[in-house]
């Protein structure tokens, strides 16, 4: 089964429930199409064999904007092993920044989480008093941001910045937090580290100006990190770097890292699992190599198909026509059916269930599921 | 060959920025941005070109369209192949002629130079008089890189798109120009009523189709496409690529088409150039560049580039750093300190751009003529050519 396998190959165009394989793990046949009931809260980090660093149940984020209520974030759920890779894809504004800074508390007004947990070792991130959060945030849980020049102060050399961190967090003395930051900085692969530590941010280049963001979120050990489209801005080259560098932190220090991108490749290549997200909803959820192999949601293979590949260029790329709707007028039903090459009526008259299908993965979409799940 | 003939020739083209400080103000140094680049377009064709950031795409797109001058170099455009083969004849004898002594001599020089000077008057866009500067420029358009950045939020969309025509002086009346605006914009599938609208009631996609339909606008022969989909999200990507190959056919237009990733410059290109801190490194055909991928830093940027395929193990980083400032370029060969294959020579030394093989050109030492041609790497899943060093992990499991 795995031999013919072809990721990037573009949903066939005929019959709906041909084109849209189910999960082939054959022990997923028993429990595949009954709803995912609601789980007591603790019980499957309880459950688990090994708990998750990180695990986010029923987050809702909203901004209360004057043009309505941007349901940016609107249930989402996962869990980050240690020393693993979380993948968070989808295209732009279907609210992968949000969910981050809603984990982090960093939800900027008119900005309200307005339901779920993000459980990090025992605590529930979003209820703990703001003072206990900025304690635990950049020692248990940082974040690298989208854009590396608006994590920095530009008044502040780069040496300083880092220094300040550890300042926040370790009760190291001055002289061995300098002396931290240059080996930090170091370990991001900056040459010269000595001497870029005294560097102001606006005279380095992207590439390393991320080095430097990475180098503070890293800093204290933190056991997981958000990296929020860590190497969007980067060339492929220094793309390629910035993953290795991820990767080889992780694996001395066990860090769980939730990867937000929109590059599918980069989750191919660098996420163990992968969460699919759609208009403010996860659409889809596994183990990134079945997710790849045998995508089950609409949205999930529209997108795999659509990615240029070199070596591909006669393959043909998926289009899907329109955009992400409106995420403070919703359309009624799922929220993809406005794209969905294989919308049928009952697809816009409730919202689909994220249904557990066994293997791992979850997906929301009433003709991958089968109706009989409904 | 020449039968379709070339509508672009760029001949040494360079671009040089002087760097100011100080009081009074004075140059301290030079950004040698694009840094002596020839190439060719065949009408109805596309010439890709890639490299990374701040090679100097953009700065060779604006200097082809005549937005910046350049510091040397020529530019023909829409040239009778014979021409342009005379304009390089005449140049080869007045570089011969330039050497030699003598009154007879001196004189033939003259004689060269000014058949040279009718030539480039009447050809080559640098040289032209204003007047047939202002008609020829109609004929090249260039779509900005940046969707957001490009469009004048003040101004309606219709307003956006007929500026040029109104410029140009095309259209004659008021509503005539209205009418052609509309229709551009439905060609770039827009709703026409979109003329009362402003930029940022558009998405990211639409703004692209509206630079697209600026550009389009004029019906222009060529179009210098910057970056056209990199600040675009896949899905869009799609649709905008579906949108430039139609009009493509629809009004016979000739491409050049900037971008930094490999994998859309093979869909869309006939003929590939990779650029390097203001050089073009490599350049063939399609197909040559992809199967052969002669110079290093050709590989690097395929290797680099993410496959989205989980069964195959990324490989570690290919190259080492950034590019370095096109301020103080690396002595020898621009890529040294990063090339996984640098030699001695390669320090000291810079590799000219020479014919590797019949239409594919390649600036390395290392590389044909001057050494034999690497050996292909293991074969690749999903049709991928063979790569150097990729490892593949066993399906399944
Ligand atoms: N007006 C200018 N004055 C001085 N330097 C400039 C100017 N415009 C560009 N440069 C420099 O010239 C080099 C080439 O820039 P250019 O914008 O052409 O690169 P690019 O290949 O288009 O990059 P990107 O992929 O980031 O768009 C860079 O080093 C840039 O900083
Ligand atoms: N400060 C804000 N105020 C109001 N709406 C916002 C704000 N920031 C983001 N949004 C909206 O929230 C949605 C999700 O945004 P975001 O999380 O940034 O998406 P992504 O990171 O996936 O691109 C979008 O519709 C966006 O317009
Ligand atoms: S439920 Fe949504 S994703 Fe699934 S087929 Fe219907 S419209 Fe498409
Ligand atoms: S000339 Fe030398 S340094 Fe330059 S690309 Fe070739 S091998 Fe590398
Ligand atoms: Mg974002
Ligand atoms: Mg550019």
């Amino acid at each position: 089964m795995t031999g013919e396998r072809d990721p990037a190959r573009p949903p066939g165009g005929g019959a709906p429930t041909g084109a849209v394989p189910r999960p082939a793990a054959p022990a997923a046949t028993g429990d595949a199409r009954r709803p995912l009931p609601a789980r007591p809260a603790g019980l499957a980090a309880a459950l688990a064999a090994e708990a998750p660093v990180l695990d986010v149940r029923n987050l809702a984020a909203w901004y209360f904007t004057d043009e309505g209520t941007v349901k940016a974030v609107d249930g989402v759920g996962f869990k980050i092993g240690k020393g693993k890779t979380l993948g968070l894809v989808g295209e732009s504004g279907c609210g992968k920044t949000a969910t981050g800074l809603a984990v982090l508390g960093l939800l900027p007004p008119p900005g309200r989480v307005v339901r779920g947990e993000a459980v990090l070792g025992r605590r529930d991130l979003l209820r703990m008093p703001e003072q206990d959060l900025a304690a635990m945030r950049g020692r248990d849980v940082s974040m690298i941001f989208q854009e590396p020049m608006s994590a920095l102060d530009p008044l502040m050399t780069t040496g300083a910045q880092i220094a300040e961190c550890l300042e926040m967090h370790t009760d190291l003395d001055r002289r061995q937090r300098a002396e931290k930051a240059v080996e930090l900085l170091a370990s991001v692969g900056v040459p010269e580290p000595a001497l870029r530590a005294k560097a102001w941010p606006h005279e380095l280049s992207g590439g390393m100006r991320q080095r430097v963001v990475i180098a503070m979120a890293l800093a204290c050990d933190p056991k997981v990190v958000i990296a929020d489209e860590p190497t969007t801005a980067l060339d492929v080259t220094v793309q390629a770097q910035i993953l290795d560098l991820i990767e080889d932190t992780q694996e001395r220090t066990g860090m769980g890292v939730v990867l937000v991108t929109h590059d599918l490749a980069a989750v191919a290549q660098a996420a163990d699992e992968v969460a699919v997200m759609y208009a403010g909803v996860l659409v889809e959820t596994g183990p990134v190599k079945d997710v790849f192999s045998r995508p089950a949601h609409p949205y999930t293979k529209a997108l795999l198909g659509s990615i240029p590949v070199v070596g591909q260029a006669d393959r043909q790329l998926v289009t899907i026509p329109g955009r992400v709707p409106n995420l403070a007028r919703l359309p009624s039903g799922c929220r993809f059916a406005d794209r969905c090459p294989l919308a049928e009526g009952a697809c816009r008259v409730a919202e689909p269930d994220f249904i557990d299908v066994g293997a791992g993965r979850k997906v929301r979409c009433i003709l991958a599921t089968g109706r009989a799940a409904r | 060959m020449n039968g379709d003939g070339f509508l672009v020739d760029a001949r040494g083209l360079e671009k040089r920025f002087a760097i100011k400080a100080g009081f009074p103000r004075r140059t301290v140094a030079e950004v040698r941005a694009v840094d002596g680049v020839s190439f060719e377009v065949r009408r109805g064709r596309t010439f890709g070109l890639v490299g990374e950031s701040g090679c100097g795409k953009t700065t060779l797109a604006r200097t082809m369209v005549g937005l910046y001058r350049p510091t040397a170099g020529s530019l023909f455009f829409d040239t009778p192949a014979d021409k342009v083969e005379l304009v390089l004849e005449l140049r080869a004898r007045i570089a011969e002629a330039g050497t030699a002594r003598g009154p007879a001599a001196r004189a033939e020089l003259a004689g060269l130079e000014e058949r040279l000077e009718v030539l480039r008057r009447e050809y080559d866009v640098y040289s032209l008089p204003k007047r047939k500067l202002a008609a020829k420029r109609r004929e090249f358009q260039l779509v900005f890189q940046d969707p957001w950045g490009s469009l004048d939020p003040r101004m309606t969309v219709g307003h956006i798109v007929g500026e040029g025509l109104v410029v140009h002086g095309i259209g004659g009346s008021r509503a005539e120009r209205a009418d052609l605006v509309r229709e551009t914009l439905a060609s770039c599938g827009l709703d026409p009523d979109a003329i009362d609208r402003y930029p940022h009631e558009f998405s990211g996609g639409q703004r692209q189709r509206i630079g697209i339909a600026r550009a389009l606008a004029l019906r222009p022969k060529l179009l210098v496409l910057d970056e056209p989909v990199s600040a675009l999200d896949v899905s869009i990507r799609v649709q905008i690529l579906d949108l430039l190959k139609d009009i493509k056919d629809a009004y016979g237009l000739t491409y050049v088409f900037i971008a930094h990733d490999l994998a859309v410059v093979e869909r869309v290109a006939d003929e590939v150039g990779v650029m390097y801190l203001g050089k073009i490194v490599e350049r063939a055909g399609r197909a040559d560049l992809f199967s052969r991928r002669f110079h290093p830093y050709t590989r690097a940027l395929i290797d680099a580039a993410p496959v989205p395929d989980p069964n195959v193990v990324r490989r570690r980083a290919p190259v080492r750093g950034e590019p370095p400032s096109p301020i103080a370029p690396p002595p020898g060969c621009r890529f040294h300190p990063r090339c996984p294959e640098a030699a001695e020579r390669c320090r000291v030394e810079e590799p000219p751009l020479v014919q590797a093989a019949p239409g594919h050109y390649v600036a390395c030492w290392m590389r044909p003529p001057h050494r034999a041609a690497p050996g292909p790497g293991p074969a690749l899943p999903g049709g991928r050519p063979p790569s150097a060093g990729a490892t593949v992990r066993a399906p399944g499991a």
